[in-house]
């Protein structure tokens, strides 16, 4: 039995979540659970009944989003036994780089130590927005291939070390123009002129 | 001015004697978390969705020159009290991306520097120092902040000593 959870607090409609459907396809057992709505003994019974958990949250400023903190705080501070258990880290961001989840992964990491959970592996997604919402099909190809590499060794009980997904399909600049055209749309269905979104 | 954000306890942050103009946030009393909407970006810049006191403290930090957090150690992660408090004031910067440091990051809504200091407490291993000094300066980084620093203190009875 596996327990997904889901840090993001865009719960129904996050990439996050994508994610962990995607990877619950490869495994034979599994729940999903949100960590904004869900309550917590229902997913501390889950894990229980588990013996590998996936964790997936997108970075907010560089780190797990709070609401992921709160409840590796509940875990910690309650003393929940999660001795040898098995952890699988999902990480996306925004920025191009996956390599930009690396400190989020190292607290999860140390959390693992304190906690006696044997940490098994990561996928550290890069441009999450583009990969999650599969808007470009040719450019999230590789990403998705390492998504589905993933899933199929959690399926395996295998460690996969930490992968890390860039969008290298796009360079620096072309990734910064095409997002920001992005938040100029976002803005304006919002009713914002494009000054207004720089206002000091 | 400084912006301080906290999550010490009431008694224990009276205890500190600030010299300088500042804006005291505690981050225990910060009940509402993220919702990812984005408003602070692209509806109402700056200002965060969900309605408390906590909804404009962007416009605080823009008038400081440092933001001090104050933070017990979660294995080498701020609490999520005073996260909580961080991520309801990412309209500090810009939504748009620029390129720093040949990699992506924010480009900043304002023009000042600021400078970030971390005073942080609790049981410490060596890994949670190496992973705090990295976040601290990632954010650095995202926030284009000039400097930097990490202070390190056994518990908040030394940590109250020594800061001012």
């Amino acid at each position: 039995m596996y327990t997904l959870i889901n840090g993001s607090p865009k719960y129904t409609n996050s990439n996050s979540l994508y994610f962990l459907n995607v990877i619950s396809k490869y495994l034979d057992k599994s729940s999903i659970f949100n960590l904004k709505n869900d309550d917590y003994e229902k997913i501390i019974t889950s894990i229980k009944n588990s013996h590998t958990i996936v964790l997936s949250f997108p970075l907010y400023v560089d780190s797990p989003t709070s609401i992921t903190l709160e409840f590796m705080d509940y875990l910690f501070d309650n003393e929940i036994n999660l001795k040898n258990k098995k952890i699988f880290v999902i990480i996306n961001c925004g920025f191009r780089e996956g390599q930009q989840n690396i400190t989020a992964l190292n607290i999860v990491k140390n959390w693992c130590l304190k906690m006696n959970v044997i940490y098994k592996g990561a996928i550290l997604i890069g441009a999450g927005e583009i990969v999650g919402k599969r808007k470009y099909k040719l450019v999230t190809k590789k990403a998705l291939k390492n998504l589905f590499y993933f899933g199929s060794a959690i399926s395996n009980d295998k460690n996969t070390g930490d992968i890390i997904t860039t969008m290298d399909y796009l360079d620096n600049k072309t990734y910064v123009f095409l997002a920001n055209r992005n938040w100029n749309k976002k803005s304006k269905a919002k009713g914002l002129t494009l000054e207004l979104v720089r206002k000091k | 001015m400084k912006t301080i954000i906290h999550d010490l306890k009431e008694s224990e942050i009276k205890k500190i004697k600030f010299n300088d103009d500042i804006k005291i946030i505690d981050a225990n009393l910060c009940l509402k978390s993220c919702i990812g909407c984005f408003s602070c970006w692209v509806k109402h810049p700056k200002n965060c969705a969900l309605k408390d006191s906590y909804s404009s403290i962007v416009d605080s930090i823009s008038k400081s020159d440092e933001l001090i957090l104050i933070s017990q150690n979660r294995y080498g992660c701020y609490s999520y009290k005073v996260k909580r408090v961080l991520e309801r004031c990412i309209g500090y910067v810009l939504p748009y991306f620029t390129i720093r440091n040949n990699e992506i990051h924010h480009e900043s809504r304002y023009d000042k520097k600021l400078k970030l200091t971390l005073y942080t407490y609790g049981n410490i291993t060596k890994e949670d120092k190496t992973c705090l000094e990295k976040l601290l300066q990632a954010n650095a980084i995202n926030l284009n902040a000039e400097n930097h620093e990490c202070k390190i203190y056994k518990n908040t009875k030394e940590l109250v000593k020594c800061i001012h």
